[in-house]
């Protein structure tokens, strides 16, 4: 049975089955499902979040319990694990919880990864009910959604010393890259959803530095991808030495290099020498992995669940 | 330059300031769109009592905070005629709320329903024309009254965005970082019946909108009025800006920068986003005003 109700899809799909109430007194509106297609019906703008990382489909449950916030259970299915993790890494702001590969908890939202999925379950507010309720969901979806999933191989990228794991965030394209950190109102890096990007804050002596690692399909498009920032963003501040390291307008530092398929930019540092030890260091800990970012996917497993939405066998390059 | 091709590096040179800079980098705002002379009032009136505990409008809080709103800056004592200077029994008005995700308090649309009611509009001629280009041509006068959140895509996503949908290709407004926002409100059918600005500041979102996340969202209790619309969402994104830093404990700017406001001002001429050039009328509660 398919209906359309407000652009969204009432539909028996082949993904997962959102959970019934965890506990007594609660009720669970019917399961939806929303297509890109539709998802700016659903969430309007916010949808674009969800195209940048590829999102296959979105499963939707509402909670109801009268006294209670109502709670939005939102299960969403994307192409590879690497994407399912770029959205949660997106802000790990609140309380660490072992759930799934990862999840997180603050103020009545929840959100986790599992395998191929995002999970983001969150409360109207934040009641100690809503929150047992909603932790509950939590374990109960990640259940459904398969086996781990490999993160993305472009955390690689980032050499872990001085790393602050938190800041860590994956992604592809550059509306995603101005969101955490706005660099200019056009693609000056060249990034499309056929880039693999990891940026990360390091902590130092003299204040934060912080760091892009991006992988192109071919060292042609890096270059190429170089070559537009340098004339686009380093424009007019000469820089200087194998790593066209720059001073910019506010004394901090700047520096940059493509090497193969991957171009690594330190995007600002305290000092000179702070930014030159970081270049060298993503340089030298990138070159230690020749692929592309690691979006993997993986085959599936003889006699996997029928619920679970079959993947396709892709090795990232 | 032109704010659609802006770096970061336009903000430390300073080449962009305004309040996109003030918003990035703490600098100096500075804008061309004032008459000389002339300063822009936003009033900004809240109240402790304005949500309950579960998050309810009390409507006569609300009322209160939001009739206090529109007289301050309509710059009179009363709301009778406050409406009556903003509106004529002969209008048809739209009043243009957050309909969607993160949405117009309802309760806060009702009461300025009332109250053109009062003033001498017709029921039948008020309308809730957001989304349908038809019944906003239809009106003569507009009442815009969107809720304050941050905008993942435009940095602030409230007055200049309020009216995206009326250019029939949303998305296309979104490039060059949603600079062009201003532009929707020249559209012929737009164009100068926007008589007050009303944002529903009760519970504003200051990251990751448009799509709720509690980390971000606070009570405020308040209601920001101006019949300058670029002024009201300057004054906005001050008050987002300033507990965006509140809450990490040092600057956090938003990303990306609103340039949609400063191109509001310079580049549309829709009213200032200079804050020199803003006079802000605070009422009541003071806790946690941010201005």
């Amino acid at each position: 049975m398919i209906c359309m109700c407000l652009g969204l899809v009432l539909a028996q799909s082949p993904g997962v089955e959102l959970p019934e109430p965890p506990y007594p007194g609660w009720k669970a509106t019917p399961q939806r499902a929303v297509t890109p297609a539709m998802i700016f019906d659903y969430m309007d703008g916010a949808g674009e979040l969800y195209l940048a990382y590829g999102l296959v489909e979105l499963f939707i449950r509402e909670y109801e319990k009268p006294g209670e916030p109502k709670i939005t259970c939102e299960a969403y299915r994307m192409p590879t694990s690497a994407d399912a993790f770029g959205l949660f890494s997106q802000d790990r702001t609140g309380k660490d919880l072992d759930i799934g590969q990862g999840a997180t908890y603050a103020s009545g939202l929840l959100v986790a990864w599992q395998g191929d999925w995002f999970i983001r379950i969150l409360a109207e507010r934040e009641t100690q009910e809503a929150k047992r309720v909603i932790t509950e969901l939590a374990r109960q979806v990640v259940k459904l959604c398969g086996p781990p999933g490999q993160p993305p191989g472009a955390l690689s990228w980032l050499p872990a010393a001085g790393l602050d794991r938190r800041s860590v965030h994956y992604f592809h394209t550059h509306t995603c890259l101005n969101y955490f950190y706005f660099l200019s109102t056009e693609n000056v890096l060249n990034l499309s959803s056929k880039t693999d990007a990891v940026m990360g804050s390091y902590s130092g002596a003299r204040g934060r530095s912080v760091a892009l690692v991006m992988g192109y399909p071919t060292s042609a498009e890096a270059e190429a991808g170089w070559r537009r920032f340098r004339r686009a963003y380093l424009r007019g501040l000469k820089p200087k030495g194998d790593y066209s390291t720059a001073r910019l307008e506010n004394g901090r530092w700047t520096a940059g290099a493509a090497k193969g398929a991957k171009v690594h930019i330190v995007l600002e540092s305290p000092t000179r020498q702070d930014c030159v030890r970081l270049i060298e260091a993503l340089v030298t800990t990138a070159s230690q992995d020749p692929g592309r970012g690691g979006r993997v996917r993986v085959p599936p497993t003889p006699g996997t669940d029928s619920k679970q939405p079959l993947r396709k066998a892709e090795q990232a390059q | 330059m032109t704010l659609e091709r802006v770096t970061r590096r336009d903000f430390l040179k300073g080449t962009v300031t305004g309040v996109a800079g003030l918003a990035l980098y703490g600098a100096p705002a500075f804008s061309a769109g004032a008459k000389p002379g002339a300063k822009s009032i936003v009033a900004v009136a809240r109240s402790a009592k304005a949500l309950d505990g579960a998050l309810q409008v009390d409507k006569p809080t609300a009322t209160e905070i939001l009739m206090q709103a529109v007289c301050g800056a309509v710059g009179v004592k009363t709301p009778d005629r406050a409406w009556k200077k903003l509106v004529r029994p002969t209008d048809v008005v739209g009043i243009v709320t957050t309909t969607h995700v993160n949405p117009t308090h309802m309760e806060l649309a009702e009461i300025v329903k009332n109250e053109l009611k009062a003033a001498g509009v017709p029921e039948a001629n008020i309308r809730f024309p957001q989304g349908d280009i038809d019944a906003a041509k239809a009106c003569t006068a507009l009442i815009a009254l969107p809720a304050l959140k941050a905008h993942w895509l435009t940095g602030i996503g409230t007055v200049m965005k309020l009216y995206i949908l009326y250019s029939g290709k949303a998305p296309d407004y979104h490039e060059d970082n949603s600079v062009k926002l201003g532009q929707i409100w020249q559209l012929d059918f737009l164009k100068g019946k926007t008589r007050l600005v009303i944002i529903d500041a009760l519970r504003p979102l200051c990251d990751k909108g448009p799509q709720p996340d509690p980390r971000y969202l606070w009570n405020y209790n308040g209601i920001i009025a101006s019949t300058d619309p670029v002024a009201a969402e300057a004054v906005a994104l001050k008050i987002i800006q300033a507990k965006r830093n509140e809450l990490k404990g040092e600057p956090w700017p938003l990303s990306p920068p609103p340039l949609c406001v400063e191109a509001a001002d310079k580049q549309y001429h829709l009213g200032t986003s200079d804050l020199s050039k803003i006079q802000i009328k605070k009422f009541g509660w003071t806790d946690g005003v941010l201005i």
